[in-house]
């Protein structure tokens, strides 16, 4: 694998979220209820480096797991 | 005060752990596609079919699962669910014959229907409608999680101890998921946002099937079903045919689950602040576009890839806007049922999706039509979703047809 491509792809899908996000909060207005643009944007930001790096980890350790087998179906 | 948000905050961790384990165990039944089949002497056509038969039945018993949350108690509907489920499990870990295995994953179908619509309505009903998708947003971002945790776990365990006897290990998971039931017994001790109606299921029934808004949805969520299990069960091939590195699609599987994870915790934010059938529409029309570039562009690495996080973002984040346009049309009473009709569309879709992508790739030798029938099918869902007006209705009750 190269991770350069994938960190590449991870990139720029991130700027097209980053884009959305702070566009939406720009362009609507909320109630105090609702969570802020701040704290959702870092949340995301925290859960998606997490979910990168375990997943870069899980792919590289395990050389037997064969990831393709496992998404049979997609299902709810 | 405390005791009520403590009683939310227990329905939730209840709910978000329910809908994570049975989806990872649901979505590793592909694991035993070699091992079943090598047992049963079959070709894969036979699992194939029982799993092809799976995804109708949740379809089928969504609506009856959610019916049965919404009259009593969504404590009791997944109990009642997660035993159908255990029984499934033990009998397919006992099978012999391909009336089992296709009798075994039709009884798993039907047990395992109802979860997800059952705890978005259960936590659905005790949260802020301004915040009400933002949580079916992190539900289904658990959901997603759980696909990922779980499938490895079973994948260990099938290689360690056998496929039949990592059946057992579901069937005691399974088993856990009873106190996760319990938890959501929490959800009548918390405050409710919206005041209660005396409205029955079959009048709830008829305004739906009346409500050209709720045709539309419906209509709309056939096609998301038909574009994720198209894209999921035939992209490995595709991208096969492609003649890439072969470490690619294991990859761009990886990055749609690592997405659709921040995909649907996007889309419930996102639909808190803005028109919910305009998330929807944008979403149906970004996933014809993006099919459009993927099959025009020069498939590389990089291209595959990209494609793949963004599919992801795409991926499941339908469902919290379709909820919670149902939730805001009709209420947050009934929403399990009416989100169970929506999900058998979907799965319908899901059927279709996976069917027709092996027989056109059959007749025509490559997947072109598919993709093009799948970009018409985006933008033909977007329009049916402009129209919708999720304005709250006044549902029709006993109580105004017969007042007192």
């Amino acid at each position: 694998m190269n991770i350069l491509t994938i960190l590449t792809a991870f990139t720029l899908c991130w700027m097209l979220i980053e884009i959305t996000v702070f566009l939406s909060s720009k362009l609507t207005t909320t109630n105090n209820t609702q969570l802020s643009y701040e704290s959702f944007i870092w949340s995301l930001r925290i859960l998606a480096v997490l979910l990168l790096g375990g997943l870069i980890i899980f792919m590289d350790l395990s050389n037997d797991f064969d990831l393709k087998s496992h998404i049979f179906v997609c299902r709810i | 005060m405390l005791k009520t948000n403590r009683s939310f905050i227990v329905t939730f961790a209840g709910g978000c752990s329910l809908v994570m384990i049975t989806f990872g165990m649901t979505h590793s039944l592909g694991l035993y596609l070699i091992p079943i089949s090598n047992h049963l002497n079959a070709g894969r056509e036979l699992f194939s079919l029982a799993m092809a038969l799976q995804v109708l039945f949740v379809g089928i018993a969504a609506p009856i699962f959610g019916g049965f949350a919404d009259r009593y108690s969504p404590a009791k509907a997944t109990t009642v669910g997660i035993l159908i489920l255990v029984l499934s499990r033990f009998w397919m870990a006992n099978i012999d014959s391909p009336f089992d295995l296709i009798g075994s994953f039709i009884l798993g179908g039907f047990g395992g229907a109802g979860f997800l619509g059952i705890v978005l309505g259960a936590v659905g009903k005790s949260v802020n409608p301004a915040n009400r998708s933002l949580f079916a947003g992190v539900i289904m971002a658990a959901g997603s999680f759980g696909q990922f945790v779980i499938t490895p776990i079973i994948n260990t365990l099938i290689h360690n101890i056998g496929w039949a006897s990592s059946l057992y290990y579901i069937v005691y998971i399974s088993l856990f998921l009873l106190i996760c039931s319990y938890f959501l017994s929490f959800s009548g001790k918390t405050k409710p946002f919206s005041k209660d109606t005396d409205q029955t299921i079959s009048q709830a029934l008829k305004q739906a099937a009346a409500n050209k808004n709720f045709k539309l949805l419906t209509i709309g969520f056939f096609v998301c079903g038909f574009h994720v299990t198209f894209v999921g069960t035939h992209l490995p091939a595709f991208l096969e045919d492609q003649n890439l590195p072969y470490w690619l699609s294991g990859w761009a599987l990886a990055l749609i689950g690592l997405f659709n994870i921040v995909g649907t915790l996007m889309s419930g934010y996102l639909s808190g602040r803005m028109p919910k059938k305009n998330v929807l529409a944008a979403i149906y029309s970004l996933r014809s576009i993006l099919f459009l570039f993927f099959i025009l562009s020069p498939m590389n690495e990089i291209s595959v890839l990209l494609f793949a996080s963004i599919l992801g973002l795409l991926w499941l984040s339908t469902v919290p806007p379709t909820n919670g346009i149902i939730a805001d049309i009709f209420g947050p009473k009934y929403t399990s049922m009416l989100f169970g009709i929506t999900l058998l569309s979907h799965n319908i879709g899901s059927f279709l999706g996976s069917w027709l992508g092996g027989r056109i790739f059959d007749y025509a030798g490559s997947y072109d039509y598919m993709w093009l029938l799948c970009i018409a099918l985006g933008f033909v869902s977007s329009a049916f979703h402009f129209p919708i007006k999720a304005d709250s209705i006044e549902t029709i009750s006993t109580s105004q047809k017969n007042p007192i």
